[in-house]
């Protein structure tokens, strides 16, 4: 059942057994899988079924690091979250990325990668993707008909992203909530405080509040808070009177370790004159019988150990390519060197292969392509930073409540790393006359200006084993406070370089198997 | 005042003379044949000699020390082993199998260097370079 909160009479007291605070990828994912138990479900989200500027102004909020996107633009406040804006990368976390790595600092998941396969098994169905089966390179080459790239240096290696359609859970799963008996689901309205026990060790209520409407509570036995990595740190630091530095904060860990994916665009560009061997699936989404997927190139595992690398993930995007009547023509002069760099490499490398499909597969390469010039994306990891990090502002929203402050920050290791990785695909495609690259990073740990992120928050609420180190535990449940649970990306205590949603999805289906199993 | 020199310092001084001539001709009598028909046959695997000039004037411009023809072409043939095989098309392919594979491991073990951004193997900025002297050894060039 959906309702809208503003219906409500003043001081209205619902009482639930679980209280679900945001309804985007998690939220609503949570709130599916437990409809039809006997348990008692209370979805609260702040916003309406559709996008509203006044709600979407409660996440207005400042910047004091690095530059980033302003704070009301890179999320969405309404049913379905993000994922109403969600572009539909999904690839799984690789399994070094939870483990402790001596040179990652406050690396080292509590579970493991095996420990979520299962749930991402099924965040595919959630998701709308295709077969668990990313770094199969051998299972897409079936599926594609295409072989993909020679790589052989042990550097760098092919992986697989697929792509949902993209699922706006608000639009794709309102139905299974509005017919769900045992979930009720309250519109625009906003939790302005968690209240707890005196000792903070149980969290006793909510305080909810509509823009200009009613004031209600919700007492639940338990509360899951999945409002993203921004607003779940604003709402624990904000809900302070009975622990002053906030819900779950014992030991000042709330908000920090901010992470994102640093992308720089353009990281490197690369000329080749072999397009056959980039087959379709690294140039465009390949659509497949069930499946849509973008080949990309990772480090190797040894690349990242032997050299105490972070990880990274890199797309080809194809700016141009060379054909018998373009080259006869003069180059424009911002493109002679790379025409210069095309010429030495035909005149170089070994022959074109013939293991490759012909030309006009799936569209690539384009009739007479005799090369092309290429552009890299990428996406890397960002090591746990405690002093990048989301604190609450002076200012103060329309309720009345603190905005959210954000600070990000990088350093120059991860700078550094990242420098190594692109030089990796350097050599590694020289050594296979797969092309010429040309790095576009300085050779210093300086990001460049037009470092973006990829609105991918994460870390503000990190899982650990010891709450010395993290906010939630194992089961994504905070340390200290019998009846808290936190659902989403602010739970990841390190990044990867895999766009978060499906793990976001995938701990979201975990959370529900921990609660249904508790309550049963 | 007169200027005395030891005997030590006279054999020391031959000995830097003599070892520096078995250099430079080493250098300049290539064992193959004539240097500079060597340094053409390496330049001649390159069939976009515009493009290659460029390259190997920006390459030139970070190595300046490398700016003599007969110092490239021993730098480009010093892991390739004994002298070249006869001019033949046939040789001419296994001449650039054989650059390939300087190449390849060129990028396997780090001998690489940026041209103008470019990461390239050392063998072809150097073959590049050669292309660049040796059209300014030609006939009428502005170089």
């Amino acid at each position: 059942m959906i309702e809208d909160a503003r219906r409500l009479s003043e001081d209205t007291l619902i009482e639930t057994d679980l209280a679900i605070i945001g309804a985007g990828a998690a939220g609503i994912t949570i709130a599916r899988e437990l409809a039809g138990t006997d348990m008692r479900i209370c979805l609260l989200e702040s916003g309406g079924l559709e996008f509203e500027q006044d709600t979407q102004n409660l996440y207005d909020g400042e910047n004091g690091g690095r530059w980033y996107f302003p704070l009301d633009t890179c999320r969405l406040r309404y049913f379905g979250g993000s994922t109403n804006h969600w572009g539909g990368w999904c690839r799984p976390l690789t399994p070094i990325d939870f483990e402790a790595r001596d040179w990652v600092p406050y690396s080292g998941w509590p579970i493991t990668r095996a420990d979520l396969d299962p749930y991402y098994e099924r965040a595919q169905t959630v998701t709308e993707t295709g077969p668990f089966r990313y770094d199969a390179t051998a299972f897409w080459e079936e599926q594609t008909g295409a072989k993909m790239l020679p790589l052989s240096l042990g550097l760098i290696t092919t992986t697989f992203f697929q792509y949902s359609p993209p699922t706006r859970f608000g639009t794709r799963y309102r139905k299974d909530i509005e017919q769900a008996t045992n979930v009720r689901a309250l519109l625009h309205a906003t939790v302005t405080e968690i209240e707890t026990s005196e000792t903070g060790a149980e969290v006793t209520g909510l305080r909810v509040a509509t823009l200009g409407g009613p004031s209600f509570r919700v007492r639940a036995h338990r509360y899951i808070l999945a409002t993203g990595a921004i607003e779940n740190p604003r709402l624990l630091l904000q809900s302070n009177r009975t622990q002053p530095a906030g819900v779950g904060n014992t030991h000042d860990l709330v908000g920090r370790f901010f992470m994102e994916h640093p992308h720089v665009p353009g990281v490197a560009g690369m000329v080749t004159s072999r397009p056959e061997a980039f087959n379709a699936a690294y140039t465009q989404h390949l659509s497949l019988a069930d499946s849509i997927v973008h080949a990309a190139l990772i480090p190797t595992d040894a690349l990242l150990r032997r050299e105490r690398l972070q990880q990274a993930v890199f797309t080809i995007g194809v700016m141009g390519v060379y054909t018998a009547e373009n080259l006869a023509g003069e180059a424009p002069a911002d493109q002679q060197r790379a025409r210069d760099i095309f010429n030495l490499q035909r005149d170089l490398d070994p022959p074109r292969t013939t293991d490759h499909p012909p030309a006009g597969y799936n569209d690539w390469p384009p009739a007479g392509a005799l090369g092309a010039n290429c552009t890299f994306g990428c996406a890397c990891e960002q090591a746990p930073n405690p002093d990048s990090r989301v604190t609450l502002s002076d200012e103060r929203d329309a309720l009345g409540l603190p905005r959210a402050r954000l600070d990000w920050r990088l350093s120059e290791a991860d700078k550094l790393s990242l420098n190594r990785i692109v030089r990796a695909v350097a050599d590694e495609f020289g050594a296979q006359g797969l092309g010429r690259v040309r790095p576009a990073l300085s050779d210093d740990g300086n990001w460049p200006e037009q470092t973006i992120g990829g609105y991918h928050h994460m870390g503000t609420t990190r899982m650990a084993d010891s709450p010395e180190l993290g906010v939630v535990d194992a089961n994504c449940k905070v340390h200290g406070v019998a009846n808290l649970y936190i659902a989403g990306s602010s739970v990841f205590t390190t990044g990867g370089a895999s766009n978060p949603t499906l793990t976001i999805v995938a701990l979201a289906l975990r959370l529900a198997d921990h609660l249904r199993t508790r309550s049963s | 005042m007169s200027l005395r020199v030891s005997r030590r310092t006279v054999l020391a001084g031959l000995a830097a003379g003599i070892v520096g001539t078995a250099i430079g001709l080493r250098l300049y009598y290539w064992p193959g044949g004539d240097v500079t028909r060597e340094a053409k046959r390496l330049a001649g695997i390159l069939r976009h000699p515009d493009s290659a000039v460029w390259l190997g004037r920006l390459y030139l411009d970070e190595k300046p020390r490398e700016a003599d023809v007969a110092l490239l072409v021993r730098l480009i043939d010093a892991a390739r082993g004994p002298a070249l095989p006869p001019v033949t098309p046939a040789a001419d392919e296994a001449l650039r199998a054989d650059l390939n594979e300087r190449i390849r491991n060129d990028f396997i073990y780090g001998n690489t260097v940026a041209v103008d951004g470019w990461l390239l193997s050392l063998t072809e900025a150097r073959l590049c370079a050669l292309v660049s002297l040796l059209r300014n050894a030609e006939p009428g060039s502005a170089a």
